[in-house]
């Protein structure tokens, strides 16, 4: 079996409140194996950015990692001191940020930004730089004469390509993507996504992509993992996800999303609305809101469930199944 | 409660509440307000010659005497409230006329703010102190000549703070929405763009004050006050005059340079208090500092591990 090239083992993040620490992810393993488009999933406030910035340590204060393992090729991210971080950031691994206006520098050309980035960490020359930042502008579908534009001439689909050129201008193995189109209109978001799948064909790096837009994410990743509430409900690949949805949350995510195919079924949103982190509730964090409680669920948190090869959810109503079974 | 809402009164008396720094300078402030005051109904008459020249400080004369026999103690009590007085009206004083004119430059635009910002650039380009030296020395001397030369010299930074914080709020998107929603210039300036600004014009007044309180002392230390008034500047003018430092007569200066040190410290304080209460980030970052220091770990630029076991 190949190793996966992120590996994150029970990761806890806590923001230090005045009230007290706030977990804002809670116990999250997932895996990421090399070449694959893993989604992550979940309404907003569950956790994904904070995951996302976790793993690369860029969280800003009041933000603590308060467990867990992060392996990434080999290497414990949380163990690694500042220089070993500044090394492996954007070299190995690299993001593109939910905002591309607020991660371009407004007062120097998109060109030069990157220019600068791989001067940095390489040792490329000038004019060797500026040679393949106009190649990766015209990979992600920007026109190679507009590298002396700044950030405010370009449109937010255009912004949000630079960004990804960025991300991928040190051809790293992971590229973390945050919601890179939730600010975009559906034609661009399209176009981009297809973009994306097009790059890590071509290039093979690994990607996390977050989205709380589960349809979408489902036609591009290999794999999606859902959050609810700061833990990971499922993780599985994406077309047992949409076939055959464990957790009663991803069920009822997928019911919530409208769906053009012919015939299809009204969308039924879930009731209720996510809890707070501050005081969450006991045992399975879903079940107030969930259709199917028994007993257990406002007892006792439940326990990942092995469902098949790269699939597994939390949830009662799974453990005591496979429990009976065995 | 996690965050301090509200502004005004209820903030400060939230910052004293909660901040140690701004406790400390509220008391100290307090202690001064109350001297300025009270204090001159007192002491004996400052101007009396009430004992022997240069006496050291005995239980007649707590502070001993100055060099013509007058009470320190009376002196400095008389002073404090001129002084503050002085010091707070500058302080108000050139934030408001620094208001005016960088919110008007600053959401205005065009013209006028191209006028304005010529206004307060050469105004700023001006040294402050020699301009007010050159002033008091021509105006009849007295601490509202002093007033109106420091305000005169001072305003112009303020001016450029807010212009460009009035400049970056301007652009915001709920400036636009009550734009949208029809509200009037000044109602937009006063209700939308002023309130973000709380912080700010509190941090500036105190500044000023304090910049206020150390140039007219500094003014009339130089004898371009009125020497026959009673002010923390004159005392240090007479001390100086008598030759208090050759003589080493300490008491007729350390205790009013006591006074300018500490209530300039008290203001400081107070204003870093405030600033962490108004200031979200600072406020949050602080229960992370205290939790990084009480898990022994350091606040690092990348976000710090805490393993803990719960
Ligand atoms: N700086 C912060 N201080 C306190 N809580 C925060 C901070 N940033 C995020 N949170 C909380 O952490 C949770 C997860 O936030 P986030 O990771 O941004 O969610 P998502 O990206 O899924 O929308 C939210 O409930 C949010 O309220
Ligand atoms: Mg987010």
């Amino acid at each position: 079996m190949t190793k996966p090239v992120l590996s994150i083992q029970n990761l806890s993040v806590d923001y230090v409140t005045d009230d007290g620490p706030v977990r804002a992810i809670d116990n999250v393993s997932l895996d990421v194996m090399p070449g694959e488009i893993l989604g992550v999933a979940g309404e907003s406030g569950s956790g994904k950015t904070t995951l996302a910035k976790a793993i690369m340590r860029i969280l800003q204060p009041p933000a603590v990692i308060s467990g867990g393992r992060v392996l990434f090729e080999d290497k414990d991210l949380l163990q690694l001191d500042e220089e070993g971080l500044r090394r492996l950031r954007w070299t190995r691994m690299s993001m593109v940020f939910q905002s591309a206006m607020d991660a371009l520098n407004p007062v120097i050309s998109i060109g030069e930004q990157i220019v600068d980035t791989m001067k940095v960490h390489t040792d490329f020359n000038s004019s060797q730089a500026r040679d393949r930042a106009v190649h990766l502008l015209e990979m992600v579908g920007i026109p190679g004469d507009r590298i002396d534009s700044h950030a405010h001439q370009l449109s937010g689909g255009m912004r949000q390509r630079v960004g990804i050129a960025l991300a991928l201008c040190l051809e790293p193995s992971l590229v973390i993507l945050d919601e890179p189109t939730t600010a975009l209109d559906v034609v661009v978001e399209k176009e981009i996504l297809g973009e994306i799948k097009e790059l890590q064909n071509k290039l093979g790096f690994s990607v996390m992509f977050i989205t709380h837009d589960l349809e979408r994410m489902l036609q591009v990743s290999d794999r999606v993992a859902v959050f609810y509430a700061a833990r990971l409900a499922e993780i599985g690949p994406a077309k047992g996800l949409r076939d055959n949805p464990q957790h009663p949350y991803t069920q009822g995510l997928l019911k919530a999303f409208p769906s053009i195919a012919p015939g299809a079924r009204t969308p039924e949103s879930i009731p209720g609305s996510p809890p707070s982190l501050l005081s969450p509730p006991s045992g399975c964090r879903f079940h107030p809101r969930c259709s199917q409680v028994v007993d257990a669920c406002s007892q006792t948190r439940p326990i990942r469930t092995d469902l098949g090869p790269g699939h597994a959810a939390e949830c009662h109503l799974l453990s005591q199944e496979t429990g009976a079974a065995t | 409660m996690s965050q301090v809402q509200g502004s005004g009164v209820g903030l400060w008396i939230a910052a004293i509440k909660r901040d140690k720094k701004a406790r400390i300078g509220a008391i100290i402030l307090g202690v001064f307000l109350f001297i300025a005051i009270f204090g001159p109904w007192l002491v004996e008459d400052p101007d009396a010659l009430v004992g022997v020249p240069l006496q050291p400080p005995s239980s007649a004369h707590w502070l001993g005497t100055t060099g013509q026999g007058q009470d320190v103690l009376a002196q400095v009590v008389v002073g404090t409230r001129v002084s503050l007085t002085i010091g707070f009206c500058v302080g108000i004083g050139v934030v408001l006329i620094g208001a005016l004119v960088g919110i008007t430059a600053g959401y205005l635009g065009g013209r006028v703010d191209a006028f304005l910002s010529l206004l307060f650039n050469v105004f700023l380009v001006i040294p402050g102190l020699p301009l007010a030296i050159v002033i008091a020395a021509y105006l009849p001397s007295g601490p509202f000549t002093l007033a109106v030369v420091l305000i005169v010299t001072g305003w112009a930074w303020n001016a450029r703070v807010l212009r460009a914080q009035t400049l970056t709020q301007r652009k915001r998107d709920f400036v636009a929405a009550a734009l949208v929603a029809g509200e009037s210039k000044f109602r937009i300036v006063t209700r939308e763009i002023l309130p973000t600004m709380t912080s700010l014009l509190v941090a500036q007044v105190i500044g000023s004050t304090v910049y206020a309180i150390g140039a007219q002392v500094g003014l009339e230390y130089l004898g371009l006050g009125d020497v026959s008034a009673f002010t923390w500047g004159t005392n240090l003018y007479w001390a100086q005059n008598d030759s208090a430092l050759l003589t080493g007569a300490w008491w007729t200066f350390v205790p009013t340079g006591l006074c300018v040190a500490l209530v300039a410290f008290g203001l400081t304080m107070l204003n870093s208090g405030f600033d962490e209460i108004t200031n979200p980030r600072l406020q949050l970052e602080r229960a992370w500092r205290k939790y990084l220091t009480r898990n022994k770990t350091e606040a690092t630029h990348s976000t710090p591990v805490v393993i803990t076991n719960d």
